[in-house]
């Protein structure tokens, strides 16, 4: 029987029509509801196939040959994906095809989710000025959504996801073309969302294990492993060719070990590891 | 304070053509040419082009505009020439150049024609210039149009714009290559045709995202609300009515001018 308070794949396999190879093999992942999960992977890995059935892209809209089980929460992306879209925020890893084309104005663009949603017109000039403040674009209201940097983009296309206030939200390589401060403020932001499950792929492995609850680790369409970011860094294998954290990477170097042979992965986890070490 | 209503009078400020819906827009744009095509004495041509110049010259003059104009000078030069040497009706001199001999029937011919041409450039150019997408988006549901069949029209009206920016991209990144100087007109034809195919898949792609994230953003929800029209039009219903009554009666006028002949 399903979890309502997790989010759990079962085996989920994936090819797309046209293509004789499968791009997702026989995926199995827990989660639970109201946590970060960062996905990681090389290039081809199936990453971006996996956030589309998540967000039921696949296959309401994409088709291809789907089997498994797949429910976050109590809803799935096959069967109940109405439902599932309007709890559901989604940024493209392209941020310009996220934007309707219809708006003149960045104002006007994070407005058109909530017209869709039947937002009165108060509670959306609120929430408007509200999501921009979060994401910085305060500035860029009133400019042409054309005449924005890539970061910019990249920004108004999660304040288009975020707006609607979604229970989940799914981001695809959201901080691509976002300059490093830029970067660090997302992550940072994303650690203050409360009563939010958000999935998020990304190739900053260093904010990833920052922020995330836990990784989902793919390798040519297999997960290969899954758990803590402590769990999943540690675990790693030469030729899944993954990038390991900085902190990781010093810690190893200088034999910093959490006492169980596992080396920390974030700067909390180094700062408990070396305050031990000194109270020792 | 309204930011998205400020964000309009910033962007945007409102000039006399802000006060004419879009459909009024098109409808003209038909008007004057059945106008054209119905009545053609050159110097009531001539009285028509220069109007819709004038609309296009109090309005705003895009650079998309100004290269189709240009373009189209080009295309007039050459079927004013083609004409005036060649047209089947020619019998009266007008000037000769060395031996070769212009004649009148053919230049007034094709200077109707030009003018037509003219006629339909600017007033689209009109049309184009001052309306956004996003105008005839929040106007054409506003007076009732199916949502999707909006966004149908919208995706089309995109395709153009997105190739142009996509090929400006490449052709720029070209360039930074040194791949193509892309100093002659043959060095630019060129340098275009490889990347044909490549540039429409990806506008292509770039428009079934486009689709995918208009609907995971709620664009088909029953809920929906539809966004106020961008400007308060002035008297748009009549002027539909108008306009539309006028142009039938000059389709009607145009095919009895045709029907006439065979009778």
């Amino acid at each position: 029987m399903a979890n309502n308070q997790q989010i759990s794949i079962n085996d989920l396999s994936f090819t797309y029509r046209h293509d004789s190879n499968a791009v997702l093999h026989h995926i199995s992942a827990t989660a639970p509801l109201n946590s970060i999960i960062g996905i990681i992977g090389n290039h081809h890995a199936g990453k971006t196939t996996l956030c589309r059935i998540l967000a039921g892209i696949i296959p309401n809209m994409m088709a291809g040959d789907l089997s498994g089980d797949v429910q976050l929460g109590p809803l799935s992306p096959t069967q109940n994906w109405p439902a599932l879209n309007q709890q559901t925020g989604f940024v493209l890893q392209d941020p310009a095809s996220q934007l309707s084309g219809l708006a003149d104005t960045v104002a006007d663009e994070i407005a058109f989710d909530l017209l869709n949603h039947g937002v009165a017109n108060t509670e959306i000039q609120h929430r408007v000025t509200e999501v921009a403040r979060q994401l910085q674009l305060t500035g860029q209201l009133q400019r042409s959504p054309n005449s924005l940097s890539g970061g910019q983009l990249q920004r108004l296309a999660i304040a288009t996801a975020i707006v609607t206030k979604p229970a989940i939200l799914i981001l695809d390589d959201p901080t691509s073309e976002m300059d490093p401060q830029g970067r660090t403020e997302f992550f940072n932001w994303l650690t203050i969302i409360e009563k939010t499950t958000i999935l998020i792929v990304s190739n900053e492995i260093d904010d990833l294990c920052e922020i995330a609850d836990r990784l989902w680790l793919l390798v040519d369409g297999e997960l290969v492993n899954q758990g803590t970011p402590l769990e999943v860094i540690n675990q790693l294998k030469p030729d899944w060719q993954i990038g390991t954290p900085q902190v990781y990477q010093l810690a190893r170097s200088m034999n910093w070990s959490l006492g169980t042979d596992l080396f920390p992965v974030n700067v909390n986890q180094l700062r408990g590891c070396l305050h031990d070490r000194h109270s020792t | 304070m309204d930011i998205r209503d400020d964000s309009l009078q910033k962007i945007a400020r409102r000039h006399w053509y802000n006060f004419v819906d879009p459909v009024t827009k098109l409808l003209l744009a038909l008007f004057l040419t059945m106008l054209s095509f119905d009545f053609t004495p050159l110097y009531f041509e001539i009285s028509l082009v220069l109007f819709s110049l004038t609309l296009l010259l109090l309005s705003r003059l895009s650079k998309a505009t100004v290269n189709a104009v240009s373009f189209c000078l080009f295309l007039i030069v050459t079927m004013v020439v083609i004409q005036g040497l060649f047209y089947s009706h020619n019998v009266h001199p007008l000037f000769s150049v060395m031996t070769i001999t212009f004649y009148r029937e053919g230049f007034l011919y094709a200077a109707t024609m030009s003018a037509r041409i003219l006629i339909i450039i600017f007033a689209i150019g009109f049309f184009m210039g001052t309306t956004t997408v996003s105008e005839n988006a929040k106007y054409l549901e506003s007076i009732g149009m199916p949502y999707k069949l909006v966004y149908l029209l919208m995706s089309v009206c995109y395709i153009l714009p997105q190739i142009q920016q996509n090929l400006s991209k490449i052709q720029f990144v070209e360039r930074a290559r040194g791949i193509n100087p892309q100093k002659t007109v043959m060095q630019k034809v060129r340098s275009i045709l490889p990347i044909l195919i490549p540039l429409i898949i990806k506008t292509f792609d770039q428009s079934i995202n486009r689709s995918i994230t208009l609907q995971l953003r709620g664009f088909d929800r029953p809920e929906r609300t539809l966004a106020t029209p961008k400007y308060p039009y002035f008297k748009a219903k009549f002027s539909h009515y108008l306009l539309s009554i006028v142009i039938l009666l000059l389709i009607g006028c145009k095919l009895w001018q045709i029907i006439s002949r065979f009778l």
